[in-house]
């Protein structure tokens, strides 16, 4: 009986249940477990702990590690694709990513043993939930993080009413929308399967890697249609029987048929799950991860990685230190509310990682960071960023100087009061009151 | 009347007892237990043993013995050791006594006796109904004493028949019959019957021309029982007589003696010679009106088949105290209208019905029967309750803190259904029935006083008849008014039943709160008894519940309503209330005035009012309903243009004071958009609907659909015939598919494809309004009611001067104005008003017609008759208002052969009543009803003859006219102003679930889904 070690990124302590990453490992914990296998979870920081097992799993959403030589690794990423370098991935015997797209970025680095794993659903807790007359409203089940959200704002303007569970909407104006804060994910069943439609969204890198959300899958399986943003990958998974938007007159053209003809929506929900339903539950991943379990013989083990992948210089992480403790001397004790400008490859993972950031990035136009931005950064809150470090990458050099200027001004809109701007000293000529924080960085 | 019987007895009382000569001992004597004490001195020895003896030691005080005399020296000795006082207080300490004394009435010799000292106190036909109940009495009691012992004996026996019913006899033909002699108590109704073995049947001596048919052996085995009874009731008379006789010769000198003096004892003689002439004149009297009127006394006749079916239901159901208090309720003869009503209820209903079940329903009946200190007769009340048909209810009794053993009289019964709530403090009926109302749980609720008993089948009648018409939430039928006087003689003194106009109802009631029953919506929308009343709660409770819909008259009499002497059922304190009067006259005004305060759900706070599109003059209604709902709740009003007008003509320069949302409307495929657009805009709690269309109720559905908002559906027209006026246009109700077969039409949301598929959808909505009886009928009677509202602070007569109007107008004060108003359309008799004028010949008529819009028939009109024909254009409200109170006359003549008027509650009829001109109509749709009501003149449609004849006699009645207007003002301020509006709405929301998706939505939506798909996959 093979033995597998879950590292699970969701973090001991009292919010260890309000993770997606606890309920994910959990049901896939199940779906091993039925299959003979013998499962411990690590949660974070506890990932260096062994417990004899043969095979480490790594779900890897935000936190990256390098496995043990001696076990037999696999990395599956869930989230945030835009996180994980081919060096990390090269540690691991295994790789899955959830999509298609990514999968074929990396397909041909030969170092690289990788395959797809979509996200999926627990079919158990899942289950096909009440007919059209039991079912109400329009939900969007969504924290804001002081982002307002495309398919909200479309779905506003068209006059549609929302009813929004999640955090954060307060800052982006949109608090009269929430009927919820939190929804335990035991809750979360009942709730799909007695809304209309839901909507949904994915993050800029998500959707740049062509990464479908596990919120599709969750609502499909409770026969819920949804509403949703879209890319290829989604609309080759799901085809016609979702409802999509690109923007809001596509929105509106969607939201039309919702009410002109629900019950083919909501028939078109539930063949589209009987057709894929199958192939989008844990019970298919874990079949599918055992398989290859399988067929490894344990000795072989992948060439060492290098240590400390993705490592940010030191000046960086002295200007990150510096930063920090600025916000925090200024008086803002709460997860610091970070904004990435112009993410600079390296920069990203040592950002991502630090514990005392809510981390965001943004960039012009589609790429691969959370939020794509206009000349007004209009998508974000105002005054409600306690730290954004424009970042010293190529598109950031890229600007002429009343472009970087207009984006500041911007900037400044979006920054809480006590918060910071922290910029390059490659941005020096352009910008005119500033001081310097570290070598190389300013605050402007 | 029973001050009479008092007299008369208290007569005899001094006769009898001579040692009380004063005038307050005679008046002690009769107004108290005295004259039933002397009824049962009379009638019964038994009373006498069981009761007198044991209290009085060991001798009764009076006692007529078998052969009629008694004993002068027993009267005396008796009442020289037990003063009348002390009896009395003795006879009511006797538990029971009253329930002694009705069972010793009821047997017969008893009401014989009875009846004969009733005789001067009733009127014609007394002798008659004496005889005639007494005959029948004896003869029922042998034959079914005879026929039971028959069955006992398992021999087929004749019964005694009611013409109307006959109980199969149980026949067992094994058995060997035996002869059979009937029992004593049959009291000389001798039934002999012979059988033999061979026959196995028992065999009559029937009269050669009663021989055919064994059934009728049974008939002729009772006219020989009755015609036995015959000379047994002789036999009495002659014993009465003897009595009466007996009276008179009280030995002279002792009564002199115990009366002290010879004058007053000759007085008392004259007295009691008068009295026994006036007897005596009676009984001739009465004989002689039996000759003249040839009244036989045989079987068949009204009062005889009733008696015989009213014996026999008393005997096979006991349970029910109601037949038996009937019967008795005979032994006074009803007048012909009461027997009538009996005859009918008993023959259409308890004999249609034996041992039937009624039909099953879920529906809770809750009882209400408040009470205070009558231990006695609550015990009836009770029982006719528990012996209900329908069996799903429950008895909620509250005890006003009742002083005496009313609480364990309750308690006895030990029926689950029964709830005893009760006052601490003695509040009053009002705040009892109220108290009563809070704990029940029922949908229905009908009411039982203690002094009332019901009919059998009381609750199962009044749940069919409101099953039926579910759109009246209240049912009433009629009572019976039973008067019993001390003696037990029973009358029943009327049968009331009236047909419903609420004006009449509140001028003279007629409807019983003891015999009506209504949905418990009406309870929880206007609320229960007002506890400042002291009496006539009722009447206040039942004008509130009847004041927006009428209820349904059952024309059954299904409730006795005990007037009972000795219970002072109403207090005179009561009686001489004042302020209760005066406070319901005030509220009733303030109805009128202000409208009918009603209360709706609490999560009712915005309604959106849907109209199908607002260019034309359908647009009007619903405005109106928004504009009147918009006081009361926060309104949208959400309509499509369609049509080259922006908005109704006489709403455009209107602004509304409540949101309003318009659409563009369209063609499909583009339409959708728009349509989406609108399903989504609704955020109302409520939607209503005006008229079944696709953009008014497929909006509707479609949002219920969604969102579970409930919905109301006003049907103001029949919309598959109102688009043309031709009599071919005959109304097509089709399934929703069949809209498939015809897209070319259907791409235009307003074809009249739409409205075909549309209209069966309305049965299977919950709440349908609609403002003509016919079409109540077309949606199964369902509806309730939203008549064709005007705005009554417009139309006010008070705010006018009429002479100016006339003279603005162009009219002399002789002229006599007949007005047309509205569209001018064929179907609606416009061109017969024009010939009408010519046959009038009378240069004072003038007709005015108000057109909505230019039509081919108005511009003829125009060409035609300038002379006396004026034309004006199309009028905002106020001046309509105004046009009205100068006209003297409205003519609404609609042809029958034309469907679109036989569904149509024309403007300008609300408007006539609103402003006082006359309306003559042709008996269409409601306003047969109306004029049956005495709001509206009727004469044929397309008599102009008659027309003409009806014109000219409603126009030379001033005093008529004035009532008429009176009438119809009160009938349009209750049922079509403004403030109407509300109160039927609230009565609509009662109906409604807060979050209920329809079946008929899904359907719907289903329907939909394809009908756009078919566009979307062109």
């Amino acid at each position: 009986m093979v033995k597998i070690a879950i590292k699970n990124p969701a973090p001991l302590g009292q919010n260890l249940e309000k993770w997606g990453d606890y309920h994910f490992a959990l049901s896939l914990a199940q779906c091993f477990e039925k299959r003979g296998a013998q499962v411990v979870q690590h949660f974070w920081p506890e990932w260096d702990r062994d417990d004899g097992e043969d095979v480490i799993l790594v779900l890897r959403g935000k936190r990256n590690y390098i496995p043990p030589k001696n076990k037999t690794s696999i990395m599956w990423v869930i989230s945030h694709p835009a996180t994980v370098f081919a060096d990390e991935m090269r540690a691991y015997h295994r790789v899955y990513v959830a999509s298609e797209n990514h999968y074929r970025m990396i397909r041909n680095d030969p170092s690289i043993n990788v395959d797809v794993a979509r996200q999926c659903t627990d079919t158990s807790i899942f289950r096909p939930g009440g007919g059209a007359t039991e079912r109400r409203g329009i939900s969007f089940v969504a924290n804001s993080r002081g982002v307002r959200r495309d398919i909200l704002a479309w779905a506003l303007e068209a006059g549609t009413n929302v009813s929004v569970v999640g955090r954060h909407w307060k800052s982006v104006g949109l608090q009269r929308h929430v009927v919820k804060d939190y929804i335990t994910n035991t809750e979360l069943p009942a709730f799909y399967g007695s809304t209309r439609l839901t909507l949904n969204d994915h993050w800029g890198d998500m959707y740049y890697y062509g990464y479908v959300n596990n919120r599709i899958f969750d609502c499909l399986a409770c026969g819920t249609p949804i509403l949703t943003d879209y890319f290829p990958e989604l609309k080759s998974i799901c085809g016609d029987r979702l409802l999509y938007a690109r923007d809001k007159d596509s929105f509106a053209e969607s939201i039309k048929r919702y009410y002109l003809a629900y019950p083919d929506v909501l028939d078109n929900a539930a063949s589209l799950w009987r057709d894929i339903g199958p192939n989008y539950s844990f019970d298919a991943r874990a079949e599918q991860i055992l398989d290859w379990i399988k067929s490894q013989r344990w000795t072989k083990h992948p060439t060492s990685p290098t240590q400390g992948a993705n490592e940010s210089s030191p000046q960086f992480s002295k200007m990150l230190e510096k930063a920090i403790s600025l916000v925090r001397e200024r008086g803002i004790s709460r997860e610091i509310q970070m904004l990435h400008l112009f993410p600079d490859k390296e920069n990203v993972d040592t950002l991502f990682r630090n514990s005392e950031l809510s981390y965001l990035s943004a960039g012009f136009g589609k790429g691969p960071w959370h939020i794509f931005l206009d000349d007004t950064m209009s998508a974000l809150a105002d005054r409600n960023l306690d730290f954004i470090l424009v970042d010293d990458s190529q598109l950031a050099n890229g600007l002429n100087a009343s472009a970087l200027l207009s984006i500041l001004e911007s900037a400044r809109k979006k920054i809480a009061p006590k918060g910071v701007i922290v910029v390059p000293a490659g941005l020096n000529a352009v910008i005119e009151s500033k001081k310097k924080l570290s070598d190389g960085y300013f605050i402007i | 009347m029973s001050q009479v019987l008092v007299r008369d007895i208290s007569v005899l009382m001094k006769v009898l007892l001579g040692r009380y000569p004063s005038q307050s001992a005679v008046v002690e004597l009769s107004s108290r237990s005295i004259e039933d004490n002397f009824s049962i001195i009379l009638t019964s020895s038994e009373f006498v043993k069981n009761v007198v003896r044991p209290v009085s030691e060991k001798k009764p005080f009076v006692h007529i013995n078998k052969n009629l005399e008694f004993s002068r020296t027993e009267i005396s000795g008796l009442l020289d050791k037990l003063s009348l006082k002390e009896t009395n207080k003795r006879l009511n300490e006797i538990k029971g006594w009253q329930e002694l004394f009705v069972s010793l009435i009821l047997s017969e010799e008893a009401l014989g006796l009875l009846e004969k000292a009733n005789i001067p106190q009733t009127r014609r036909k007394v002798y008659f109904d004496y005889r005639e109940q007494f005959v029948a009495a004896a003869a029922r009691e042998a034959a079914v004493i005879s026929s039971r012992r028959a069955v006992e004996q398992e021999v087929k026996l004749p019964v005694l028949p009611s013409p109307v019913t006959a109980k199969p006899p149980v026949v067992q033909a094994d058995k060997a019959p035996t002869v059979s002699v009937p029992p004593e108590p049959a009291k000389g109704a001798e039934v002999k019957v012979e059988g033999s073995v061979a026959e196995k049947v028992p065999k009559v001596e029937p009269r050669a021309e009663d021989k055919k048919i064994p059934g009728e052996k049974g008939q002729v085995e009772s006219i020989r029982l009755i015609n036995d009874s015959r000379r047994k009731v002789m036999q009495i008379e002659r014993e009465f007589l003897g009595l009466i006789k007996t009276l008179a010769k009280v030995d002279r000198a002792n009564f002199e003696k115990i009366i002290g003096s010879k004058e007053k004892a000759d007085s008392f003689d004259r007295e009691i010679g008068n009295q026994l002439n006036a007897i005596k004149d009676q009984l001739s009297k009465s004989k002689q009106i039996l000759e003249d009127n040839k009244v036989p006394i045989e079987v068949g006749s009204l009062y005889e088949t009733t008696k015989g079916l009213i014996d026999v239901l008393s005997f096979d159901y006991p349970e029910t105290p109601y037949y038996a208090r009937l019967r008795r309720a005979f032994a006074g003869l009803p007048s012909y209208s009461v027997l009538m009503q009996v005859y009918n209820t008993l023959t259409q209903v308890d004999n249609r019905r034996l041992a039937q079940l009624p039909l099953a329903t879920d529906d809770l009946v809750s009882v209400i029967m408040p009470v205070f200190n009558r231990p006695k007769l609550i015990k009836d009340a009770i029982a006719s309750v528990l012996a209900q048909s329908y069996a799903n209810f429950e008895l909620i009794i509250c005890d006003d803190a009742s002083t005496d053993d009313t609480v364990k009289v309750i308690q006895s019964f030990k029926d689950k259904r029964i709830r005893l709530v009760r006052q601490e403090k003695q509040a009053g009926a009002a705040a009892a029935r109220n108290k009563a109302l809070q704990a029940s749980r029922g949908n229905f609720i009908a009411y039982l006083d203690s002094d009332n008993i019901w009919h059998p089948r009381f609750i199962e009648l009044m749940l069919e008849c409101l099953k039926r018409s579910p759109g009246n939430l209240a049912a009433y039928a009629g009572y019976f008014d039973l008067a019993m006087n001390g003696t037990g003689a029973a009358t029943l003194k009327k049968a009331d039943l009236k047909q419903f106009h609420l004006e009449d109802q509140l001028e003279v009631p007629f409807v019983d709160l003891n015999s009506f029953l209504h949905s418990r919506r009406l309870y929880d929308t206007f609320g229960g008894f007002d506890e400042r009343l002291e009496r006539r709660q009722d009447y206040d409770l039942i004008s509130r519940y009847c004041w927006i819909r009428e209820p349904l008259a059952l024309p059954h009499v299904l409730n006795i309503y005990q007037r009972l002497e000795a219970e002072e059922q109403i207090t005179r304190t009561q009686k001489s209330n004042v302020d209760s009067p005066k406070l319901i006259s005030s509220k009733i005004a303030s109805y009128y005035e202000a409208g009918l305060p009603a209360s709706i759900p609490p999560w009712v706070k915005k309604v959106t009012v849907l109209s199908w599109d607002m260019s034309r003059n359908h647009f009007a209604k619903a405005y109106c309903v928004a504009e009147a709902l918009s006081k009361h709740l926060e309104v949208e009003l959400i309509s499509f243009r369609f049509f080259e007008e922006e908005v109704f003509k006489p709403l455009a320069d209107v602004k509304p004071r409540f949101e309003t949302k318009y659409f563009a409307g369209g063609e499909f495929p583009e339409f959708f958009d728009n349509f989406a657009k609108c399903v989504e805009a609704i955020t109302g709690d409520i939607i209503y609907v005006v008229k079944p269309r696709l953009t008014s109720l497929g909006i509707g559905l479609l949002s219920n659909y969604h969102t579970g908002k409930p919905l109301m559906l006003e049907c103001n027209d029949l919309e598959t015939v109102v688009g043309s006026a031709k009599a071919k246009d005959a109304h097509a109700g089709k399934a929703l598919d069949d809209v498939f077969d015809v897209m070319g039409q259907a791409k235009v949301p307003h074809d009249i494809i739409w409205s075909q598929v549309l209209d069966p959808v309305v049965d299977q909505l919950p709440v349908v309004y609609t403002h003509n009886v016919n079409l109540n009928i077309h949606y199964r009677n369902r509806c309730l009611y939203m008549r064709n509202i005007k705005n009554d602070a417009l139309y006010d007569p008070a705010i006018y001067n009429r002479d100016a109007v006339r003279s603005e107008l162009g009219f002399k004060p002789e002229d006599r104005v007949i007005l047309f108003g509205g569209l001018v359309r064929k179907h609606k008799g416009i061109f017969e008003l024009i010939g009408l004028l010519e046959k009038l010949n009378d240069p004072r008529y003038k007709l005015l017609v108000v057109g909505s819009r230019e039509t081919p028939d108005l511009k003829k009109i125009n060409e035609q008759h300038a002379n006396n024909v004026v034309i004006l254009p199309p009028q905002p409200p106020e001046r309509m208002a105004a046009i009205n109170l100068a006209s003297d006359l409205v003519v609404l003549w609609f042809d029958p052969k034309i469907p679109a008027g036989l569904y149509q509650s024309p403007y300008k009829m609300s408007d006539a009543l609103a402003m006082g001109p006359a309306i003559i109509a042709s008996p269409t749709s409601d306003l047969g009803e109306f004029a049956r009501r005495e709001l509206v003149w009727s004469a044929p449609f397309g008599d102009s003859d008659k027309l003409v004849a009806t014109i000219k006699r409603v126009l030379d009645d001033a005093p008529e006219l004035e009532r008429r207007r009176k009438r119809a003002r009160a009938f349009f301020q209750r049922e079509f102003s403004y403030k109407s509006v509300f109160p039927a709405f609230a009565l609509g929301a009662s109906a409604l679930q807060k979050d209920k998706v329809y079946d008929v939505s899904e359907k719907f939506a289903k329907f939909f889904s394809n009908f756009e798909a078919a566009y979307r996959n062109k």
